[in-house]
């Protein structure tokens, strides 16, 4: 998760090996990700935040080149999901609302039924039926034992698919924690306005508090337990 | 990398059967018109043979004189030198800096980058594709000049009109790799990759042209294809060497290029 430009999109595209590390390392299932990027990309299925398709050309047709490229690819299942997201397969996409082509984008990168999924604000342009379509059918991958990686700035959203939520921002990740599907991230993340930035070491003290950023007069903590006397900013 | 070569094939194949009319057509016409013209070459080379230098060099290759009446003549400056080349240039340049360039600009690169294929394969597969459909029109193109020329008094081999095409088509061809290995290498956009090959092939033709007449373009021109272009060579059954030359130095420097450059670039 992450403020528009903090670097969700940059760190998916460098997981995918479309843009180079000036440095440091990253893996997935073990395979570097420059390296071994082809091996990688056999466990991997991917969502783009901006869906690019081909235009001139149907969903069934997009389906059948990729599964040519990609092995894997059961009809049984593909038949599966495009009745799930009841999608239009048949029709040019260049014809389809944003809606359907999302549609057709999720479908090309669950369809080989992959052990890693690398979705990039998957549920953008999808209306709330097919949102919870769509939850369902990642927590069907997630119980298969697929590992599921996410980018959204909606916290909801996150809370009904992650076990884990990262926070970034300017490019590093600045707070990682485990989800509990009823606690309430966003009452429990408070921005402290400091009259004298060195206060900022008394709350880096207070054991209570867990510590996430601070910039200037601003500080950013969480209590380790809900506290009464804090109210959410 | 076959299912990416037949791909482009079958996306693009309405485009190719207008691509091969067209340059079927336009081969046959010109051929046509030489009977017509043979009866009065001699009037026409006179007027030809009068015109400026300069406008009669970038109609015939620099040749400081012509006989339109001659077969071999007649081919190399009517269709072999300018006609199909050009014509060959604006296909190959508009595929060689799009069938990578346009799926990187609109993003589908992506979606194939995605998938277990690497990029020194998809680079190979995308030049291959490109290959095949220049290779669609040029077949057709060839086929109607060897079936053609006979019908219209044009008794040149079979073997020569061949190869001459065959040349014709790797050297306009080669104008479509410099655009495909400068997109592939680097982050220049397909409208820049395809302006810079543009300016080397169509610059080279006018002061290729003009070349032989004016004596400060006599160094110059050497840095230019069209230069090493002359299809009165294969047509007379002469090696092209200086054309092979620059062939073999373009596609293997332009691979080179492309795949150093493409296995390791950020892709937009």
């Amino acid at each position: 998760m992450g403020a528009n430009g903090a670097g969700k999109t940059t760190t998916i595209r460098l997981l995918l090996n479309f843009i180079q590390p000036s440095s440091g390392t990253a893996s997935i299932m073990g395979k570097d990700i420059v390296k071994d990027t082809v091996e990688v990309k056999k466990h991997v299925g991917y969502l783009s935040g901006e869906i690019a398709l081909w235009p001139k050309v149907t969903g069934n047709e997009m389906f059948a080149y990729l599964s040519k490229l990609q092995s894997g690819v059961k009809k049984d299942y593909l038949a599966e999901l495009i009745s799930r997201f009841e999608a239009e397969p048949d029709k040019l996409i260049g014809e389809l609302s944003k809606g359907n082509r999302q549609k057709i984008g999720i479908i090309q990168a669950l369809m080989h039924q992959p052990d890693v999924l690398i979705l990039d604000e998957p549920t953008s342009g999808l209306d709330p039926l097919m949102q919870e379509v769509f939850y369902a059918t990642i927590r069907e991958a997630s119980a298969r034992g697929a590992a599921v990686f996410v980018s959204s700035h909606n916290l909801a959203e996150a809370q009904r698919m992650c076990d884990r939520v990262g926070i970034i921002k300017h490019g590093r990740l600045i707070h990682e924690q485990a989800v509990k599907s009823d606690e309430n991230l966003a009452g429990t993340t408070f921005r402290v306005v400091l009259a004298h930035p060195k206060d900022a070491e008394k709350l880096r003290a207070n054991r209570a508090l867990k510590f996430i950023s601070h910039e200037g007069h601003t500080v950013v903590v969480q209590p380790k337990r809900p506290s009464p006397r804090l109210s959410p900013s | 990398m076959k299912d990416v070569v037949l791909w482009e094939l079958k996306r693009r194949r309405t485009a190719l059967l207008w691509w091969s009319i067209g340059s079927v057509v336009l081969a046959v016409f010109i051929m046509a018109l030489f009977p017509s013209i043979s009866d009065q070459a001699a009037q026409l080379n006179k007027v030809l043979n009068t015109l400026p230098p300069e406008l009669r060099g970038l109609k015939t290759g620099g040749a400081k004189s012509v006989d339109v009446g001659d077969p071999v003549e007649f081919l190399n400056a009517q269709v072999f030198y300018a006609t199909l080349p050009i014509l060959w240039i604006i296909l190959s340049v508009t595929r060689g800096a799009g069938i990578l360039g346009r799926e990187e600009q609109s993003h589908t690169l992506e979606l194939l980058l995605a998938r277990p294929i690497s990029r020194v394969r998809l680079l190979a597969a995308k030049a291959l594709a490109y290959t095949g459909e220049f290779a669609v029109v040029c077949g057709a193109t060839l086929l109607a000049i060897v079936v053609c020329a006979p019908l219209f008094e044009l008794h040149v081999g079979s073997d020569k009109l061949a190869i001459t095409t065959l040349y014709t088509a790797l050297f306009s061809m080669s104008f479509g790799y410099i655009a495909f290995a400068l997109q592939a290498a680097s982050r220049f956009t397909k409208r820049s990759a395809t302006a810079v090959a543009v300016a080397i092939g169509f610059g080279g033709y006018i002061v290729a042209s003009l070349s032989s007449l004016t004596d400060w373009l006599k160094w110059p021109v050497k840095f230019m294809p069209y230069h090493y272009f002359v299809p009165l060579d294969p047509l007379q059954g002469k090696s092209p060497r200086g054309l092979l030359v620059y062939l073999v130095a373009v596609f293997v420097i332009g691979t080179t290029i492309a795949l150093l450059g493409f296995r390791h670039r950020d892709i937009d």
